[in-house]
Parts: structure tokens; C-alpha cells; sequence
């Protein structure tokens, strides 16, 4: 599965992509802002991990656009964000997120929510 | 980091806001509201009749009286002007360098770090297949497989830990856009003396920065609290989801 990692911190991308490589998702494709992962995006990507703050288009803003979008109303989207205020988190679920974790996270809470989303996503189909 | 940044930068922030208030205050007593005590004063000695008839030489004694009050206000706001302007330029601006020098020196410092845990890393593939090459088949696990195991579990937790340098960079970088808008708003506050009434000339490096650049930061960043975090939003979800 082809992972798209979004956030404007290249140690949290870093970070990101050596966890999904140590549980199992080794291909991943990076981008510094929502506009980059817009750009990025293509049929070969098949799940989204976003950061919340990051200039010229935030994870929110992200997640808006992808679901208004015919092409990429369905793609599965998991937002990882210090932001834990409860208001914080049920507007990044309204917006679309199908789920969220908050930094700093394990690789453990990283494979679980993914597992979480995928089989969702397998549930929803 | 050091704690000391921290601590200088919010001893800086007081001071600063010590110094405004002190301005605020000066401003208050040479021409505010707040202090009649004073008008009282300068109008008894400006108008109040005196004793005695006033003469040509009295009237002028008391003009020449008026007029040095006048010089003493105006002399007092040119310092007050002269504090505002380097409360927001030397008080707020070196915290706030000293803020984005320390954002950059982390992010370095993690990159480096970062490189070392990978190059690490590979050493430990390196050890697992030297001994994969030395061992004989059917051989039982040996103690050094564990160690290495053990090893890379340690090494991969390690780049887990360094998402504190996201975290920092994010509270410093609120930090560094809280102390622009002041430096914004003590220029501006300095400007409410006009230069041209005053004869003061404005130092080229005492103009504020247009504005105060838009941060994507989330000021309640936190390494604290991990799992009680996490598990609010995992009840969000789950409610969402329900």
C-alpha cells in the first residue's frame, strides 16, 4: 500500500516513514504542505497521513478539498496532530478525517489506527 | 535545549512589560486623566490670580514658568518615546532571534541525530547478517541475535522520541510570533508620538516588520499527557463512528 505522509516538519516525516517501514508499509511518497500532497496525489496512492498545522494548506484544508473531490472523496485519511483540544478533533472528524492521533505517537498507535481505518474503509466497501 | 532560554525569554517578556508599563504610566502622569494632582498644578500656576496684581514682568515670569513646564513635558515623552522604541527593538527582538536561532539549531541538531539512529541501524543489518553468514544450520538462536534485537527495538524508539523536536519547534516558533506582535505594537505605540511635533529623528532600525507573519503552529504543542490525549480522541472517533 502506497502511503502519502504529509507535514511541513521533515523530522516528523522522517519519523513517520521509518515507523511505517518498521511495521510494514515501506512505500511512501512525502509532502511538505496540503498544496505539495494535492500535486502528489495520483491513482498509485491509496492512504493519507496528515499533519494539521503546516503553511499554504493545512491537514483540515486537505482533508476538505480531497472530500469534495470526485476522484478522492473515498481515499482514506488519518490525521496526526498535537492538537488534542476535543473541538480540535471532532472539526478534523467532521471535515472527514476517518481517524486521529495525537503527537507525539508509538509505532503501535500507528499500526493500530491504520489497521483501524483500512478495515473500515474494507467494511464501508 | 537548555532551560535557560526559556527562563531569559520570559525574563526579557517582563522586563519589556515592565518597561511599557512604566512608559504608559509616565505618559499618563505628564497628560493623562489620571493625574489631576498635576494639571491642577500647572493651571494654578498658569492662571490661578496671584496675590498681587500682575504686571508686564509678572505676566512675563509667569510665561517663562509655563514655558519651561512645556519643555520639561515634551522632554519627558521624547524619553518616554526613546524607551518605547528600544523596548521593541533591542528588549523584543534579541529573545525573538534568540528563539528562531534555537528553533533551527534543534531541527539540526534532530537531523544529525536522526542520521545517526539510520547509519546505526544498518550497522545492526550489518551484524545480523555476518552472523547469519557464521552460523551453521540448525544452530540454536545465540545470545547475540537477542542483543541485537534488543538493540534495534532501542534504536527504533529512539527516532520515536525525537518527535520532540517537532513539539519544541512548534512552542517556540508561537513563542517567536507572540514577541513580533509586541515589537509590532511597542513601534507603533512609539510612533503615537510624532516624530515632526518633537524633533526626534526616527532610527532606520526602529521600523517594525510590516506584520506579524502568520504562524501554522499549535501553541498547546505538548510531549505531556500522551496516552489521556490520545484517548480523548479516541472516544471522539468512537462516538463519531457509532
Amino acid at each position: 500500500m502506497k502511503i502519502l505522509v504529509v507535514d511541513d516538519s521533515a523530522t516528523m516525516r522522517r519519523i513517520l516513514v521509518n515507523s511505517l517501514q518498521r511495521i510494514g508499509y515501506g512505500e511512501c511518497v512525502e509532502a511538505s504542505d496540503g498544496r505539495e500532497a494535492v500535486e502528489k496525489l495520483d491513482a498509485s496512492v491509496q492512504f493519507i497521513i496528515t499533519d494539521w498545522n503546516m503553511p499554504n494548506m493545512s491537514g483540515l484544508e486537505l482533508t476538505r478539498v480531497l472530500r469534495a473531490h470526485p476522484e478522492w472523496k473515498a481515499i482514506p485519511i488519518l490525521m496526526v496532530s498535537t492538537r488534542s483540544v476535543k473541538e480540535d478533533i471532532m472539526t478534523a472528524i467532521q471535515a472527514g478525517v476517518n481517524n486521529y492521533i495525537v503527537k507525539p505517537f508509538t509505532p503501535q498507535v500507528l499500526k493500530e489506527k491504520i489497521d483501524a481505518v483500512i478495515s473500515g474503509a474494507v467494511a464501508a466497501a | 535545549m537548555s532551560t535557560r532560554q526559556p527562563s531569559e525569554l520570559l525574563y526579557d517578556s517582563e522586563a519589556t512589560l515592565r518597561l511599557v508599563d512604566s512608559a504608559i504610566l509616565d505618559m499618563g502622569e505628564l497628560g493623562g486623566e489620571e493625574t489631576p494632582a498635576l494639571q491642577q498644578q500647572l493651571r494654578i500656576d498658569l492662571v490661578a490670580p496671584p496675590d498681587e496684581a500682575i504686571g508686564f514682568a509678572g505676566l512675563s515670569d509667569v510665561l517663562v514658568h509655563g514655558y519651561t513646564e512645556v519643555v520639561g513635558v515634551l522632554h519627558s515623552l521624547r524619553q518616554s518615546r526613546h524607551q518605547l522604541e528600544r523596548a521593541a527593538v533591542e528588549k523584543v527582538q534579541q529573545p525573538h532571534d534568540r528563539l528562531l536561532a534555537v528553533s533551527s539549531a534543534t531541527e539540526t541538531a534532530a537531523t544529525d541525530i536522526l542520521n545517526g539512529l539510520e547509519r546505526a541501524s544498518a550497522m545492526v543489518d550489518d551484524l545480523d547478517a555476518i552472523a547469519g553468514e557464521h552460523s551453521e544450520p540448525g544452530e540454536p538462536g545465540d545470545r547475540g541475535r537477542t542483543i541485537r534485537t534488543a538493540l534495534r527495538d532501542e534504536l527504533f524508539a529512539l527516532v520515536g522520541h525525537m518527535q520532540f523536536q517537532d513539539i519544541t519547534s512548534q512552542q517556540l516558533t508561537y513563542a517567536s510570533a507572540v514577541l513580533t506582535d509586541m515589537e509590532v505594537r511597542l513601534a507603533h505605540l512609539a510612533r503615537v508620538f510624532d516624530p515632526a511635533v518633537f524633533g526626534i529623528s526616527v532610527p532606520a532600525h526602529a521600523a517594525p516588520p510590516p506584520s506579524a507573519v502568520p504562524v501554522a503552529v499549535d501553541p498547546n504543542a505538548s510531549t505531556q499527557n500522551r496516552a489521556e490525549r490520545q484517548a480523548v480522541a479516541d472516544a471522539i472517533v468512537a462516538t463519531t463512528a457509532s
